[in-house]
C-alpha cells in the first residue's frame, strides 16, 4: 500500500496521517486522559513484591523468601510468618496486531479500505498510549508476522510508529493463529494486544486469542467491517472469486441468497464476539463508515484500553 | 390435407444429417454469443461457502435448471429439424416402412366426358379403364405405393398413398365420368408434385387420349406410362410407345367479323401456331352454337359448321375463313393435324369467340308513382337499365298509357320489346312481354302488406333469378301475389307467400310485388343483375345467361372450422373435404353443385358467374335463406396462407425466446 500511496519525505503517508489527522489525535489524547482521571481507567498494575510503596496484600512465608519483607507485627499477633506484598507500577506494552491481508484491502473505487482505517485507528491509539508512557509496537500480520517491531516508548517515537504504519505491506492470506504463534515465538513482553482485523479467517479466532492469553497477553478485539459490500445490487449467474485464495464458486445470486449471506455475515460477527468473551477480551465491531476518531472514542467507552 | 403430404416425410439420412449439422452449428454459435458469466471478487469466499452449504439441494436445483436449459435447446433443435421435415400428426403411411428406393406410382385416370362413350370393351371407356386398372394393379409389385387420382377439369385424389389393394380397388370403384373436359396438364402437375420427394416415381396415365397427347412439362426423372382405353388398340404393359411425328398445333386467337351487308354471315380470322420445323397439313373445325361454351359442350352439340383444310407453315400464321354462318352467338374453332401428325398439347387446340348482340332491346317504362317524375322514371330502375347497356329506354307517363289500345303493330313501330310497369296500376297489353312492379293501388289484386319482410330466392333455376341473392336486403313493403297454375314462384317472403312470379301464358311476364322506393335493393349489386335477367328472359334471350363456366377453376368458401366437413357426391360415399385454413376448397364443374356436410350442418355451393369474377352461391335447401359468399381464388389464398412448417418454426422460436429471456434474466446485472 505504501508503494502507491502518497508519502512525504519522512516516509509517512500523507493521505492517512496528515496535519488534520495529527491534530485530531492530539485532541483524542487529551480527551482520553480526562476520561482516565475520572475513574474509568482499569487497573493495570503488576502484583510483584518489592519495590512498590503501596501495600497490596499478604501471603504466607515460604523458605527462601526475603526475611526483610516479613510482617513482624502480624507475626506478633498471629505467630505466623507472612510477607507484605506491594504493588509496583510498571510501564505497559501495547501491541497493535494489524491484519494486512488482501481482504482488508477491498473497497469500492475511491473509498478507504479497512486496512487504511485500521492504520489510522492504530496510529491514534498509539499516540494515546505513548502519551501515557506505555510501550507501543505495531505488528502487521496476515498468515505470518512480517518485520516485527520492538516496542518503543515516549511521544517522540510517534513518528516512528507512523513510518512503520505507512510501510505496512498489504496482501496475503489471513491465518491469525499461525501468525500469532509465530509472533509469540519471538518472546514478546506480555501486554495489551489490540487485534484489528476483519477476521475473515476460516480457522476462526478462538484459538488465536487463547494462545495470547496463555502467554499472558490481554487481548482486545477490534473488528472492522465494510457493510457497503453487502449492499451490492449484483444478481444473476456469477462466479465468485475469493480475493485471498483465488478459489472460484459458481452461484446464481438471487435476493434470497443475498439475504442469507447478510445473515451469515452477522453470524460471523457474533462468533468473533463469542470468541473474545470466552477469553475475557473486549470486542468492538466498527463499520468502515464510522470516522476513525469515533472509533477511538468507542474503544475508550468500551473500556479496557490502557489502565 | 391428403395423402400427398405423406410423401414429404421421405427425407433421406443425408438430408437429416445435414440439417442436424447445420442446426448444431447454429446452436453452438448462439451459445458462443451468450453473455459471459460475470466474475465477482469477494473478500471471504468461506462465508459464501457456508451460505451455499446450508442448502446443497439448491445446487441440485441449479444444475437441474442448467440441464433443463440444455434440454430446451435440444428440443429447439429437434423442432427446427421437424419443421423442415414437415411431419403430419395422426397420419402414417400404410404398409411396411418406406425405404429410399421404394417405388411410387401415381395413377391418373381420365374421367372426362369422353370416357362416358359406350365403345369400350366393358361398356363405357371408363368401365374399360377400371378393368384395365384392376389388372394392372394385380401385376404391380406388392410393395409399390400407389396414389389413385381422377382427372377431368381438376385432379382429385381417390386413394393413396398406400399399397393396400383393397383400398385402391375401392378407389377404382369410385371412379365416375364427369361432364367436363380433361385438363391433363393440371393432372400431371399434381402428380409430379406428389412425386416431388420420391426417388423412384412414375406416372401411369389411364386415358382414351393418344400417347402423342402427353403434356410437355414432365420432369425427365419421372417415367410416364400410358394405359390407353377406347376403340383403339389397348395399351399393354411393356409394349413400346409408337413412334411419333411430334409437333404442337395451337389456336392463338379467334375473331368473328360480321359482313356489313349481311350480318348473318361473316368472316372468321384464326391465328394458328405450328411448333414443327416444317409445314403441317391440318384441319380447322369451325363450330357455332348459342349454348355451348367450351370444348366439351361444343363437341357434344351439333355445332359443327365447316371443316377447312389448311397447310400451316412453321410458326404463327393467320387463317381467314369467309362466308361463315353467324346466326349463332358463340363460335369455336379447333385445329387438328391430319393423319400422322401427333399433337403434343390438345388442350390448346381450341379458340372461342362470342358475337356481340347487334340490336338493343327496346324497353318502355310506364311510371305511375306520384313520387316519381314520369319523364325520368324511377332512379334505381333507370340505373339498372343503364347498367344493362344494351337497352333503349322510353319513358311514358301513366296518364298516356292505354294498354287496351296498345296493339302489336304499335309495339313493332316503336321498337318496344318489353314493357315495364312501375307502380302504374294497369295490366300489360295483350301479347306483350312485360315486367310489373306493383305495390299498393293495383286494381286487380288483393293487397296485403307485410312490414319488414325477408325475401328468399325460390326459383334459383329460373333464368330470371340466376346469381341473385336477397341476403341482408331490406324490403319495407311487399305485395303477396296470388299465384295461378303454371306460375313459377321466384321469391317468397316471410310469412310464406309469393312476391316474385314468372308467367308464360302467351307472352312472358314477370310480376314483382315490390316498390324500388321501399327497399335498399337498389343500392345492391343484385338489382342490375335482376333487371338484366328479367329483360333477357322476357325478350326470349335467356340463352345469353348461360354462364361461361371455367371448368376446373378453383375457389373457396368460408366454413366453420370446428367441424369435420365431408364432400358429398350423388351416389358416392362422402369423403373428407378439401380444406385450407378456414375455407372449403372447390372447383367449378359443369354440374355446378357442391355439397358438404358435417355433424348437423350442411353447405351447398352452386357456382354461377358474375363477370368477371366467379362467385359461388351457398344455399341451404331446407330453409329460405340463401347467401352469396365472397370467395378467394385459391391461388391467391395459397399465397397468403402460411406454410405448414412455419407453425413448427414458430413454436421453436417461441421456446427459444422463452429460454433466452429466462437465461438473460438469470444473467441480468
Amino acid at each position: 500500500m505504501s508503494h502507491d500511496a502518497t508519502t512525504s519525505h519522512e516516509g509517512i503517508r500523507d493521505d492517512l496521517f496528515d496535519a488534520a489527522f495529527l491534530g485530531r489525535v492530539e485532541q483524542l489524547a487529551l480527551l482520553a486522559r480526562r476520561m482516565a482521571s475520572s475513574g474509568t481507567r482499569a487497573n493495570r498494575r503488576s502484583r510483584v513484591v518489592g519495590s512498590g510503596i503501596e501495600f497490596a496484600d499478604h501471603r504466607g512465608y515460604t523458605p527462601g523468601d526475603d526475611l526483610r519483607n516479613v510482617d513482624w507485627k502480624l507475626f506478633a499477633r498471629t505467630e505466623r510468618l507472612n510477607l507484605r506484598l506491594y504493588e509496583e507500577e510498571e510501564d505497559l506494552s501495547v501491541y497493535f496486531l494489524i491484519d494486512r491481508s488482501t481482504s482488508m484491502t477491498m473497497a469500492p473505487d475511491g473509498e478507504k479500505t479497512l486496512l487504511e482505517r485500521a492504520l489510522q485507528v492504530a496510529a491514534a491509539l498509539s499516540y494515546i498510549a505513548l502519551s501515557n508512557l506505555d510501550r507501543v509496537a505495531v505488528v502487521p500480520f496476515s498468515d505470518k508476522i512480517t518485520a516485527p517491531m520492538r516496542p518503543v516508548r515516549g511521544r517522540a517515537q510517534f513518528f516512528k510508529i507512523l513510518r512503520v504504519l505507512s510501510d505496512v505491506p498489504p496482501g496475503g492470506q489471513t491465518d491469525i493463529q499461525s501468525a500469532f504463534a509465530g509472533w509469540l515465538r519471538t518472546q514478546p513482553r506480555p501486554g495489551l494486544a489490540v487485534v484489528i482485523s476483519d477476521f475473515f479467517d476460516a480457522k476462526g479466532l478462538g484459538d488465536a486469542l487463547r494462545l495470547l492469553t496463555y502467554r499472558g497477553f490481554e487481548p482486545m478485539v477490534l473488528q472492522l467491517v465494510d457493510r457497503s459490500l453487502l449492499d451490492a445490487d449484483v444478481q444473476g449467474d456469477l462466479a465468485i472469486v475469493d480475493c485471498e485464495t483465488g478459489e472460484t464458486r459458481e452461484i446464481v445470486l438471487t435476493p434470497q441468497l443475498l439475504a442469507r449471506y447478510r445473515v451469515a455475515f452477522e453470524q460471523l460477527g457474533h462468533e468473533v464476539q463469542r470468541a473474545a468473551s470466552e477469553v475475557g477480551a473486549r470486542c468492538l465491531q466498527v463499520d468502515l463508515s464510522v470516522p476513525f476518531d469515533d472509533v477511538v472514542m468507542r474503544v475508550f467507552r468500551a473500556g479496557g484500553f490502557l489502565g | 390435407m391428403n395423402a400427398l403430404h405423406v410423401n414429404q416425410l421421405l427425407m433421406n439420412a443425408n438430408d437429416v444429417l445435414r440439417l442436424a449439422g447445420a442446426m448444431l452449428a447454429v446452436i453452438a454459435l448462439l451459445y458462443l454469443l451468450r453473455p459471459r458469466q460475470r466474475r465477482v471478487e469477494v473478500p471471504f469466499g468461506g462465508l459464501w461457502q457456508r451460505v451455499l452449504a446450508e442448502s446443497e439441494s439448491r445446487v441440485v436445483g441449479r444444475n437441474l435448471r442448467r440441464l433443463l436449459s440444455f434440454l430446451l435447446m435440444l428440443t429447439l433443435a429437434g423442432l427446427c429439424i421437424a419443421a423442415l421435415a414437415e411431419p403430419l400428426f395422426g397420419r402414417r403411411t400404410t404398409g411396411p416402412k418406406v425405404e429410399a428406393p421404394r417405388p411410387h406410382t401415381v395413377v391418373i385416370v381420365d374421367v372426362s366426358a369422353s370416357m362416358q362413350t359406350l365403345d369400350g370393351q366393358n361398356g363405357s371407356r371408363l368401365a374399360e379403364a377400371q378393368a384395365a386398372l384392376r389388372r394392372w394393379l394385380v401385376a404391380a409389385p406388392a410393395e409399390e405405393d400407389v396414389l389413385l387420382m381422377a382427372a377431368s377439369g381438376h385432379a382429385e385424389v381417390l386413394a393413396g398413398w398406400g399399397s393396400d389393394r383393397a383400398t385402391l380397388d375401392a378407389g377404382i370403384g369410385r371412379l365416375h365420368a364427369t361432364d367436363g373436359g380433361l385438363d391433363l396438364r393440371r393432372a400431371v402437375d399434381t402428380a409430379q408434385q406428389a412425386l416431388a420427394h420420391s426417388h423412384n416415381g412414375r406416372i401411369v396415365l389411364v386415358s382414351d387420349a393418344g400417347p402423342a397427347e402427353l403434356p410437355l412439362e414432365i420432369t425427365p426423372q419421372v417415367a410416364i406410362e400410358h394405359l390407353r382405353v377406347g376403340p383403339a388398340r389397348a395399351w399393354q404393359p411393356g409394349q413400346p410407345t409408337p413412334p411419333r411425328n411430334l409437333t404442337n398445333l395451337a389456336v392463338g386467337e379467334l375473331r368473328v367479323r360480321p359482313d356489313p351487308t349481311d350480318p348473318s354471315r361473316g368472316t372468321l380470322t384464326v391465328q394458328v401456331r405450328n411448333d414443327a420445323a416444317q409445314p403441317v397439313a391440318a384441319q380447322l373445325l369451325l363450330a357455332g352454337s348459342d349454348t355451348a361454351f367450351d370444348a366439351a359442350t361444343f363437341g357434344k352439340t351439333d355445332a359443327l359448321r365447316r371443316i377447312v383444310d389448311v397447310d400451316l407453315p412453321p410458326g404463327l400464321s393467320t387463317q381467314t375463313v369467309p362466308g361463315v354462318d353467324l346466326t349463332a352467338a358463340r363460335f369455336a374453332v379447333q385445329v387438328r393435324g391430319k393423319a400422322g401428325v401427333h399433337d403434343l398439347a390438345p388442350w390448346d387446340d381450341w379458340g372461342f369467340a362470342v358475337l356481340a348482340e347487334r340490336r338493343e332491346l327496346g324497353v318502355l317504362v310506364v311510371t305511375g308513382s306520384p313520387e316519381v317524375d314520369p319523364a325520368a322514371g324511377n332512379l334505381y330502375l333507370s340505373a339498372a337499365l343503364f347498367a344493362h347497356g344494351k337497352v333503349k329506354v322510353q319513358h311514358l307517363a301513366a296518364a298516356d298509357y292505354h294498354p287496351e289500345t296498345f296493339a302489336a303493330k304499335d309495339r313493332a313501330r316503336h321498337g318496344v320489346d318489353v314493357v315495364v310497369l312501375d307502380q302504374a296500376g294497369f295490366a300489360l297489353p295483350e301479347g306483350t312481354p312485360g315486367l310489373v312492379l306493383s305495390l299498393a293501388g293495383a286494381p286487380t289484386e288483393t293487397l296485403r302488406l307485410a312490414q319488414g319482410p325477408e325475401l328468399a330466392v325460390r326459383g334459383e333455376e329460373h333464368p330470371a333469378m340466376r346469381g341473385i341473392s336477397f341476403q341482408d336486403t331490406n324490403f319495407d313493403k311487399v305485395r303477396l301475389i296470388p299465384t295461378r297454375p303454371g306460375d313459377v314462384i321466384l321469391a317468397v317472403a316471410k310469412p310464406r307467400g309469393a312476391v316474385m312470379v314468372a308467367r308464360q301464358d302467351g307472352a312472358r311476364s314477370l310480376e314483382w310485388g315490390i316498390d324500388l322506393l321501399e327497399t335498399d335493393l337498389g343500392a345492391r349489386y343484385s338489382l342490375p343483375l335482376l333487371v338484366s335477367n328479367a329483360l333477357l328472359w322476357l325478350a326470349g334471350q335467356e340463352e345469353s345467361l348461360v354462364p361461361p363456366l371455367l371448368v376446373g377453376r378453383p375457389w373457396a368458401v368460408d366454413a366453420p372450422v370446428n367441424a369435420e366437413w365431408q364432400y358429398v357426391e350423388p351416389g358416392q360415399k362422402p369423403r373428407p373435404a378439401r380444406t385450407s385454413g378456414r375455407q372449403l376448397l372447390g372447383q367449378s364443374e359443369h354440374h355446378g353443385v357442391h355439397v358438404w356436410q358435417s355433424d348437423g350442418d350442411r353447405l351447398v355451393a352452386r357456382a354461377t358467374v358474375l363477370a368477371p369474377t366467379e362467385n359461388p352461391t351457398l344455399l341451404q335447401p331446407w330453409g329460405p335463406e340463401a347467401r352469396t359468399l365472397a370467395t378467394t381464388r385459391v391461388a391467391e389464398q395459397r399465397a397468403l396462407a402460411l406454410p405448414r412448417w412455419s407453425l413448427w418454426l414458430l413454436a421453436a422460436l417461441l421456446i427459444f425466446a422463452v429460454e433466452w429471456l429466462t437465461y438473460l434474466r438469470r444473467r441480468t446485472v
